[in-house]
C-alpha cells in the first residue's frame, strides 16, 4: 500500500498536474474495498458521486478556479452528519433509512471548498459510547489490531483515516469522541471550543457539550481542515459570532511555550507505558524550548461526575419522543444509559450546570498563567472488542469510565484540545497526549501541537496497518 | 437501591441496580461538591432579554 499524501502534498500535485483529484479518489476508494469488509468503517460508500466530484474538481482546477487547499481532496463524513440525499443512519436501527434532504453545515462548507466525499463511517449508535461495538451495523474494528476497538463514537473516521481510506474525517466529541479514536487509532484529532463550529444538521447527543471538528493524519491537515469547518451558523444557537481564522504553522515552535504538567488526576490511573510516552514527549518539548509548571489542576473526577450529569439529562431530553415510538429498536447499552437519564432529577442538570462554571473558572485562572496543559489523551491503549473491564496498573476498571477518564470533563469546559500520537507500545498499539488550550485559542494550539508533533516524529512513521 | 429503583418507577422507569448504583453515586457526588461551595452568587445562566428595535407603540 502506497501511503497516501498530505493535504500540502496533494494540493502541490494537484496543481502541479503530478496528481489528479480522480487518482487520489480512486486511490481511497481501492483501500475501502479492500479493508472495509475487514474494519468495518464505512457504513456508505459514495463511489459513484466521488469519482464525479473529483472530475468536477480536476475540471475546475484546468480551468483556474481554484477552491482553496482542499480542493479535491477526499474526505469521510461520520455517518451522525447529515448528507442530502445519501442514507444518513445516526448508527441507529430507528433512523436505518433516513436520507436527508440537506447538508449540515460542516459538509456543506468542506464541498464549497472543493473537498470530494467519498462515503460516511461508522460510529457508535447515535454516537453514545466509545466503543463504536455497533448493534446493527457490527463492530468496527482497530487497523492496529483488529480484535480490538478503534475507540468511539468516531471509530469508523479513525479506522478509515488509519488504514489509509480516507485524508480527512469530520468527527463529533461529546465527552471524547474525536480524541479517543483518535488516541486508539493513532491519528490526530481536534475538538474545537464549544461554538466553534456549527452543529447544524448534526444529530445531537448532549447539547451543551457537543463539539464537531477534525480528525486527519497530520496536525496540519486538520488545521487545513479547520479552517473550512469555521464561521459563524445562525442555524445553530450555540454558533459563535466571530472573524474567520487561519492557522497558520509556517515557523511553529515550542520555544517559551508555558505548559502545565498536571500532577494530580491526570497521571493517576494509567497504563505505564501509555505514561512513560506522554513524559517522553514532554521531554521532547522540553527540549524544544517549552518551559513546563508542574502544577496540580482542579479534581478531574468532579469534572468528570458533572459532565456525566449533564450529558444523562441532556441525551435522555434529546431521545425521548424516538423512546416512546421506538424503544425496541435501540440497542441494550444505549438504552440503559437513556433511562439512566430519564431517571435523573432536575435539580441534579441544574446543580451540574453551576458547578461546571464554576470549575471553569478555575481553569480559566490557570490558562491565564500557562497556554496550555498536557495531559495523556487516553489512560490506555486499545482495549479488545468486547471487553467490559480492563487492568489498569493492577486496577480493575470498567472500559467506558476508563477511556473517557481524561476527555469527558473537557466538553463540560468547552476548552479546545488536539490529541497527537506520541509513540508505539510493545504491543504495536498507539499512545496519545492531549493538549488542552485556550477557549478559542486554536491558532495557537495547532501551532505548539504541529511544533511538539515534529519533535515526536510520529507522523513521519507512515508504516502501514498489518493486513 | 430501593429508593433511586422507586423514584425512578413513579416516572415509569425501570432501573437496574447497576443503573440505580451509578444515580446513587452521581447524587453523593454531586451533593458533596454542592456542599463545599460558598455560593455568594448565583452562576446559573438566566434568561436576557434582547433589545428589538421597532416603532414606538401609538400613544
Amino acid at each position: 500500500m502506497t501511503p497516501l499524501p498530505t493535504v500540502r502534498e496533494a494540493g502541490a500535485a494537484l496543481r502541479s498536474g503530478a496528481l489528479s483529484s480522480c487518482e487520489l479518489t480512486q486511490a481511497c476508494l481501492d483501500r475501502i474495498e479492500a479493508e472495509n469488509p475487514r474494519l468495518n468503517a464505512f457504513l456508505t460508500v459514495t463511489a459513484e458521486a466521488a469519482m464525479a466530484a473529483a472530475k468536477n474538481a480536476d475540471e475546475e482546477l484546468r480551468a483556474g478556479l481554484d477552491r482553496g487547499p482542499l480542493h479535491g481532496i477526499p474526505v469521510a463524513h461520520k455517518d451522525l452528519i447529515c448528507t442530502s440525499g445519501v442514507r444518513t443512519t445516526f448508527g441507529s436501527k430507528v433512523f436505518a433509512d433516513a436520507i436527508p434532504a440537506f447538508d449540515a453545515a460542516i459538509v456543506e462548507r468542506l464541498r464549497n471548498d472543493g473537498a470530494i466525499m467519498v462515503g460516511k463511517t461508522h460510529l457508535h449508535e447515535f454516537a453514545y459510547g466509545i466503543t463504536s461495538n455497533n448493534p446493527h451495523y457490527g463492530p468496527v474494528r482497530n487497523p492496529w489490531d483488529p480484535e480490538r476497538i478503534p475507540g468511539g463514537s468516531s471509530g469508523g473516521a479513525g479506522a478509515a483515516l488509519a488504514s489509509g481510506m480516507t485524508m480527512l474525517a469530520t468527527g463529533t466529541d461529546t465527552g471524547g469522541s474525536i480524541r479517543v479514536p483518535a488516541s486508539y487509532c493513532g491519528v490526530v484529532g481536534l475538538k474545537p471550543t464549544f461554538g466553534l463550529v456549527s452543529k447544524h444538521g448534526i444529530f445531537p447527543l448532549g447539547f451543551s457539550l457537543d463539539h464537531p471538528g477534525p480528525m486527519a493524519r497530520t496536525v496540519e491537515d486538520a488545521a487545513l481542515m479547520l479552517e473550512s469547518l469555521t464561521g459563524h451558523d445562525p442555524r445553530d444557537a450555540s454558533s459563535v459570532d466571530r472573524p474567520r481564522e487561519k492557522y497558520s504553522l509556517e515557523g511553529a515552535t515550542l520555544a517559551g511555550l508555558k505548559i502545565v504538567l498536571p500532577q494530580n488526576f491526570y497521571f493517576e490511573k494509567i497504563d505505564p507505558e501509555v505514561r512513560a510516552l506522554v513524559l517522553n514527549a514532554a521531554q521532547q518539548a522540553e527540549s524544544g524550548g517549552a518551559v513546563f509548571v508542574m502544577g496540580r489542576v482542579p479534581d478531574g473526577e468532579q469534572l468528570n461526575v458533572v459532565a456525566q450529569a449533564i450529558l444523562l439529562s441532556e441525551a435522555a431530553a434529546v431521545h425521548e419522543p424516538y423512546l416512546r415510538k421506538r424503544r425496541a429498536d435501540y440497542g441494550p447499552d444505549t438504552l440503559a444509559l437513556l433511562d439512566t437519564g430519564r431517571a435523573l432529577p432536575a435539580t441534579h442538570y441544574i446543580q451540574s450546570q453551576r458547578l461546571r462554571k464554576r470549575i471553569l473558572g478555575v481553569h480559566l485562572e490557570l490558562l491565564k498563567k500557562a497556554d496550555f496543559i498536557l495531559t495523556p489523551a487516553t489512560p490506555i491503549t486499545a482495549p479488545p472488542i468486547g471487553a467490559e473491564t480492563v487492568d489498569v496498573a493492577g486496577e480493575l476498571h470498567d472500559v467506558r469510565m476508563i477511556t473517557t477518564r481524561l476527555t469527558r470533563g473537557i466538553n463540560a469546559l468547552g476548552l479546545p484540545a488536539l490529541v497527537i500520537p506520541c509513540g508505539w507500545t510493545r504491543a504495536g498499539l498507539p499512545a496519545a497526549l492531549q493538549l488542552i488550550g485556550r477557549p478559542f485559542g486554536e491558532a495557537a494550539l495547532l501551532r505548539a501541537g504541529a511544533a511538539l508533533e515534529a519533535a515526536i516524529g510520529f507522523h513521519l512513521d507512515r508504516r502501514p496497518p498489518p493486513q | 437501591m430501593p429508593d433511586w429503583k422507586d423514584a425512578a418507577a413513579v416516572r415509569g422507569v425501570e432501573l437496574t441496580d447497576a443503573q440505580a448504583e451509578k444515580l446513587a453515586a452521581i447524587d453523593r457526588k454531586l451533593s458533596l461538591m454542592m456542599a463545599m461551595v460558598d455560593w455568594k452568587e448565583e452562576p446559573m445562566d438566566v434568561v436576557t432579554m434582547p433589545e428589538i428595535p421597532g416603532e414606538e407603540a401609538p400613544r
